[in-house]
Parts: structure tokens; C-alpha cells; sequence
């Protein structure tokens, strides 16, 4: 055989052995991630393909860490469900929420902000093709998304199954061994306080430089809400690091044109941060119970009425009788 | 990176005048013959000099004139580094010395030469070839042949492996340390210095292999660069296996001119400091480069010094003894890279600082899960070196001559690649030298 035929012949094989593992380890591997019960990805994926909550709550770490989603849905009758995952920002936010409204609208959406959230991030781009990848062909707005911002990620994500599940394998065996930190309905909760050496920080970040794309993409997440009458909250959760220069002013300009405008309780537990702060940056579990508690009590007046009216009537309601 | 067209130039300029010294050196008699080559090296080492030292030089100058209270008024060149410079520049070097050593004929053809030089697999990062080893080769008229095919294929998986793998997926963790090395412990930057020494070995040896693959698909035979360095039991042995082109380069052409080790001891000593200097410099105009040289030449000058007790098998069993002996060089050689990847003096002295007062604080993981594949991989590449240096013939599965076996191994580490390569780890790290 003719040397260029042989490795033409042997390399078709190969890719043939190739093409065949990539599917059968692939879509193992992909069965495994969907059936995640824990973790980010777990969160994300209720997001993408089964977020049919009445209340859904979107933000990175902090968010899945300050908002308890049973306490909500027990004290509004309205299911809620915290979509919150550590190390996101408002593009994120954006693209998760437009895969949501795909197939489902929520009556509220709770939006937590941070005070740097508009501040630039150059790799946040490669962050969001990587963490939505596995759903490239899940959500019509998944696959649009990574289509417009690589190309390149686009192509190999339809010749390769592995690809899509690039550096998971680790993190699927660790949350169907269920190791680690447990999510309730979205709520991570934290055991723990901060050092009683740590104080509050105020920050004064003078150069302090906003980037255009969180600014779009927070000015799309608000205006996708209106669009469909979904009454949106945005909030600054209690932190104890506070930055002078910091994401509510633009955001404000962006909500004053929907007549909305954004609660900033960043510094609502100041005197008392050791006990309800896990670090600088997360409630502990008694801190977001207080902070939940404060949410519900200024932001859901309204449903707090009718939950009560709703569970007076049934207390009053007579026992049914033989 | 850019992309400066207008920099080929440079290139041009020392193929040209590389070209025609070795043709005058080869045609020349007596001290012509000696000037031709020194006209070529001094051609050589001023191109170096200006995009590479001239603005370190400079700085150096305007901070020792500031602590005699004067000013510097020597303007700073607003230029960038050219990619592969310094590869490219002892390349061009080594094929003059070696015509007027008379081991080398002068090439005549100019595309030919041309090629030697600007060969584009090993161009921007080595290895450096040598013109005995490689200017033949480019003479002959190369026919596709299968075997050098597979062989530069096999290559270059290997070579992808340890970079995307390995070196990228390391290079994570040792970044958010090092980026921020005041903010961590003692013990975490101590598994990030060790990480480091595995993340460059894996990217530059990664980046060898592929050049090597990508010249052997067309048939062509590079320098091996690498020989597991990590095994070595000594220093000296360490740079017999580590980045083998630019050390057999400076043994040829400095330290063997300098004298050698066949000079008084002090000299010795000295000429191996001399070597270590230069090659610190060569990597980079920092003082951060300057010192790990002169860190390795102090390494030599003990291990020459010590050599009897080195020999000596202290803790009775030869095979333990020689453990002690390569745990003993990899903590050594991983000190040196601390300054080697600090971004300054000053952040390499507090990290050594930290290193050796412990400084308190937890361990700094990263993402689990991306902390537990650097470890995975780092022992499964100590398994294959190991393996491969005292057992070689049970790790060939790339060369079994059982066809599934064979084929099974290109699968895997293929898969391997695609699952947990990581893709935006960047440009190697040696071609900013």
C-alpha cells in the first residue's frame, strides 16, 4: 500500500475511534451533569431548562448566599427558587434570565447587585461561553449566545461532545458524592462568622472605571423584566466592603426610566458584622435569615398581607364535620 | 503580542549579514578571517543589545546616576521585544563560529541559509539547532514517508498534552498566587512554586515537542530538548536535561572559550558563574533572570565543590540516597524559579520571605476541583517519567505493537486533551525570550 494511502486509510480509524468515544463518554458524562442535585452547574441548569418558580432571584455568590428561597415561598405562598452562582456577573445574569423567559415568565425577580458590578472585567466574555457550554443545544438563547461570541468555541462545541463538558468530570463526581457546601432551592447556606478582627471597610476606589458591557447588559436585564410586566427588585445585599464608587448611581439612572429605582443594604448590619457575616463579602445563615426577613418586610409588604389573609382564612374555616 | 511587519527587517538584516561573514570567514586567512566572525558576532549581539538590553541598560543607568544626585538625559526606545530574538540570534551565532571553527562549510545558497535561520517550527522558541545538525537536512529533497509522519504526530499530541493539560491548567492557580503573592501563606506559595516549576517545564518542554513533531512531519530531525530534568540527581546533571540546546550552546561557546574546568579552581568557579550570568541574562532583561542564573551558578560552583560528598551514599541504600539526591535538586531548582517567575526582585525576596518564615494563613485552593486536576496531572506526569526513565519499555503504548493498544492510547490522550485541556491558557512562556 502506498505510504500517503496507508496514513490516510489509518487516520480515518482514528477518527472514526474518536468521533465514536466522544459520543459514548460524552453523552455519559452529560447524563451525569443533568442529573446534577448540587453545585453551580446544578443551579444553572434549573435556570436554563426548569425554572417555572413564581420568584426567582439572580446574582453571583453573595446572592445564593444571602436569599433564602424556602423562607420566601413560606412567607408569600409564591414559590421561589435562588439562582445565584459564585464568581457571575450582569452578562450572566442577562443571558440566564433571557433563557428563562424562553420558556417560563415569573411573576418577581429579585436582582442582587453589587457595589462593583459595573466595574470592567476583561475575561468575563471566555467565563460565560465556559460556564454555559454544556447547554449550547438545551436553549435557543444559550446556543445564539455562544454563537455571536465565539465562533471559534460554536464550531467545537458541535464536533465535540467532550468539549462541551470540557474540566466538569471532577465537579460531577463531587456533587453526586455530595461533597461540599448543599444548596436548598438555590440557598447555599454558611455555617461560621468572620474574626471579630475584622471591621467594615469603607473602600475609596478612585479608579473606579465602568465597563460598558455590564452596563448593557444590566440596562437589558431590567428592560427584558419590563417588557414582560415582571415586577423587578434590584438590591445591594449587606456586605463589609464598601465601595465609595460604586454600581448605584448608574444603576438608578437605568431604573428612574421604568420608574424603578435600587435599595442599597450594603450597610444595613454594620454594627453587628461579626455575628452574621461568614467573610467580608457573605451573610452567615443567621445573617441571611435577618437580611431575607428585611427583604420580605420592605419589598413584599403587599404579599405578606394576603399570605397572612390567606392563612387566617384558613384557620378560620371551619373543621370539615363527619 | 503584535504583529509588526516592519520587524522581519531585523530579521533580514542578520540572515544577510550572517550569510555573507560565513562565506568570507570560510574564503579569509589569518585575522580577517577572525574579524569577519567577530563583525558577524558583533552584528548579532548589537541587534540583541539594542531591542533587548538597551532600555534595562538605560534604567539601570538613571537609578545609579539618581543615587549620585544626577540625571539621566540617555533617551529610553519606545520598541517592542521581537518574538524569538534570542532563540533566533544564537542560532544565527552558532553557524559562523562553527564555519570559522572549520566544522561547518559555508552555505552558499541563500534560501537555504535563510531556512536555517527562519525554519518555522523551532523560530520563535528553539530548539537551537546547531548548522551541523540541521543545514544538511535542508539539502536534501524530503519524499513523504509514513513513519516520520506518525512519529512527528505522536510528537506533537505529547507535546499538546503537557501544554493544555498540564502547563495551562497549572498555570491558573500559579497566576492568582503569584499576581497577588502578599496576599497568601507560606505554604501556599510554596505549592504554587512547585506548581510553577512543573507548569514552565511542561510548557516549554510542550512547545519543544511540538516544534520537534511539526519538523518531523516534513522530515526533518530537531535536537532533542528535554530528558526529564525533574529525575536528575545533581545540578550539574539537571542542566544536562533541561533545555539541552541553549546549554550544550553556552558550554560550546563560552564556557569551553572561557577555559573550562581545566583552569585553577578559582577560575573555575568563576567561568561557571560567568555562564550561569549570561544565561540568566539571555532569558530576559530583568534582575529577576540575573539572579536565577547567578542562583544556578553558585548551585555548580557547591555541587562541583561538594562532589565527593555528593558520590558519597549517605543513607546507606544507593536508590534512597539517590531520592534524597533528586528531591534534593527539584527543592533547589524550584528556589531558583521563584525569581525566574516573580514579577520583580523585590516581590521574589518578600515570597522567599514568606517561604521560609511560613507565613501564616490558610491554604489558598482556587476552585477545588481545578486544584485537584493539578495535582492529578502532576503525578501522572512524575508515573510516565519515572516509568519512562527506569522501565521504558512498558510505557510505550504509543509505540506498542499491539495494534488496539496502539490506537487505544492515541484515543485516549486525545480525549484526555478535549476534556480537560484548558484553551485560554495563553502563549508559551518562553517566547517572550
Amino acid at each position: 500500500m502506498k505510504p500517503f494511502v496507508k496514513l490516510l486509510r489509518n487516520g480515518l480509524i482514528l477518527l472514526l475511534l474518536l468521533i465514536t468515544a466522544d459520543r459514548a463518554i460524552g453523552l455519559l458524562i452529560e447524563h451525569y451533569f443533568f442529573t446534577e442535585k448540587q453545585g453551580d452547574s446544578a443551579v444553572t441548569t434549573h435556570g436554563i431548562l426548569y425554572a417555572r418558580e413564581d420568584i426567582l432571584i439572580f446574582g453571583n455568590s453573595r446572592a445564593s448566599h444571602h436569599y433564602i428561597s424556602d423562607l420566601i415561598s413560606q412567607k408569600t405562598g409564591l414559590s421561589c427558587y435562588n439562582l445565584g452562582r459564585d464568581g457571575m456577573k450582569l452578562p450572566y445574569y442577562e443571558a440566564l434570565l433571557k433563557s428563562v423567559l424562553n420558556y417560563h415568565s415569573p411573576k418577581i425577580v429579585i436582582l442582587d447587585l453589587n457595589l462593583n458590578d459595573f466595574e470592567h472585567q476583561h475575561e468575563e466574555e471566555q467565563k460565560l461561553t465556559t460556564v454555559f457550554m454544556p447547554y449550547i443545544f438545551k436553549n435557543r438563547e444559550i446556543h445564539d449566545l455562544i454563537f455571536t461570541q465565539s465562533k471559534k468555541e460554536f464550531t467545537l462545541a458541535n464536533i465535540s461532545i467532550l468539549y462541551r463538558l470540557n474540566s466538569l468530570p471532577m465537579s460531577i463526581l463531587q456533587h453526586h458524592l455530595e461533597i461540599g457546601q448543599k444548596q436548598i432551592r438555590g440557598y447555599e447556606p454558611l455555617t461560621g462568622t468572620v474574626p471579630k478582627t475584622e471591621k467594615v471597610r469603607h473602600i475609596n476606589n478612585k479608579g473606579y472605571k465602568e465597563s460598558q458591557d455590564q452596563v448593557v447588559a444590566f440596562n437589558n436585564f431590567v428592560k427584558e423584566t419590563q417588557l414582560r410586566k415582571i415586577k423587578l427588585i434590584v438590591l445591594v445585599s449587606p456586605g463589609m466592603k464598601i465601595h465609595q464608587h460604586n454600581a448605584i448611581k448608574t444603576a438608578d439612572k437605568i431604573l428612574r426610566k421604568y420608574d424603578l429605582t435600587a435599595y442599597n443594604y450594603s450597610d444595613l448590619f454594620d454594627r453587628n458584622a461579626c455575628n452574621l457575616f461568614y467573610d467580608i463579602g457573605h451573610l452567615n445563615e443567621v445573617g441571611a435569615r435577618a437580611f431575607t426577613d428585611t427583604v420580605l418586610s420592605k419589598h413584599f409588604r403587599d404579599n405578606l398581607i394576603i399570605q397572612l389573609a390567606h392563612e387566617r382564612n384558613q384557620m378560620n374555616r371551619p373543621a370539615p364535620g363527619p | 503580542m503584535t504583529f509588526v511587519p516592519v520587524y522581519i527587517l531585523i530579521l533580514g538584516f542578520t540572515i544577510i549579514v550572517d550569510y555573507f561573514a560565513g562565506i568570507l570567514i570560510e574564503t579569509s586567512i589569518g585575522k580577517y578571517k577572525k574579524n569577519f566572525l567577530l563583525l558577524s558576532l558583533a552584528a548579532n549581539i548589537g541587534v540583541l543589545a539594542v531591542f533587548k538590553y538597551y532600555n534595562f541598560i538605560n534604567d539601570n543607568l538613571s537609578s545609579l546616576l539618581g543615587t549620585f544626585g544626577y540625571q539621566n538625559h540617555v533617551p529610553y526606545l519606545n520598541i517592542l521585544l521581537p518574538i524569538g530574538l534570542s532563540f533566533h540570534t544564537f542560532q544565527a551565532m552558532s553557524y559562523t563560529i562553527e564555519v570559522y571553527r572549520g566544522n561547518q562549510r559555508a552555505e552558499r545558497h541563500f534560501g537555504i541559509y535563510s531556512l536555517y535561520v527562519m525554519f518555522y517550527p523551532q523560530l520563535v522558541a528553539g530548539p537551537i539547532e546547531r548548522p551541523q545538525n540541521i543545514l544538511h537536512q535542508f539539502h536534501k529533497q524530503q519524499r513523504f514517508d509514513y513513519d516520520d509522519v506518525v512519529e512527528g504526530l505522536k510528537n506533537i499530541v505529547w507535546g499538546l498534552f503537557k501544554k493544555v493539560v498540564i502547563a495551562d491548567r497549572l498555570s491558573i492557580y500559579v497566576d492568582a498566587v503569584y499576581n497577588h503573592s502578599d496576599q497568601h501563606s507560606g505554604l501556599t506559595l510554596i505549592i504554587a512554586t512547585v506548581f510553577f516549576a512543573f507548569q514552565i517545564y511542561c510548557d516549554f518542554s510542550g512547545y519543544s515537542q511540538i516544534a520537534i513533531g511539526c519538523a518531523r512531519v516534513m522530515g526533518y530531525r530537531l535536537m532533542v530538548n528535554f530528558k526529564r530534568p525533574y529525575l536528575a540527581c545533581s545540578i550539574k546533571e539537571f542542566w544536562s536535561r533541561w533545555h539541552i540546546s541553549l546549554s550544550t550552546w553556552f558550554r560550546d561557546y563560552l564556557y569551553f572559550p572561557l577555559g573550562g574546568s581545566k583552569v585553577p579552581l578559582p577560575k573555575w568557579y568563576l567561568n561557571l558563574f560567568i555562564v550561569f550570568m549570561v544565561s540568566g541574562l539571555w532569558h530576559g532583561a530583568n534582575w529577576t533572570f540575573i539572579i536565577w542564573g547567578a542562583l544556578h551558578g553558585i548551585y555548580q560552583i557547591c555541587s562541583v565543590s561538594f562532589k565527593s560528598f555528593n558520590e558519597r551514599n549517605l543513607l546507606g541504600y544507593r536508590s534512597l540516597t539517590n531520592a534524597f539526591h533528586v528531591l534534593l535538586t527539584f527543592m533547589l531548582v524550584s528556589f531558583a524559579w521563584i525569581f525566574f517567575r516573580a514579577n520583580n526582585v523585590d516581590q521574589a525576596f518578600a515570597i522567599c520571605k514568606s517561604i521560609f518564615s511560613m507565613k501564616p494563613g490558610g491554604l489558598f485552593i482556587g476552585t477545588p476541583e481545578g486544584f485537584a486536576y493539578s495535582i492529578i496531572w502532576i503525578l501522572f506526569l512524575l508515573v510516565v517519567e519515572y516509568v519512562t526513565e527506569y522501565y521504558s519499555d512498558i510505557i510505550k503504548v504509543f509505540y506498542n505493537p499491539n495494534k488496539v493498544l496502539r490506537y487505544g492510547g492515541y484515543v485516549v490522550v486525545v480525549l484526555v486533551i478535549i476534556l480537560f485541556g484548558v484553551f485560554n491558557g495563553g502563549q508559551f512562556i518562553y517566547f517572550q525570550f
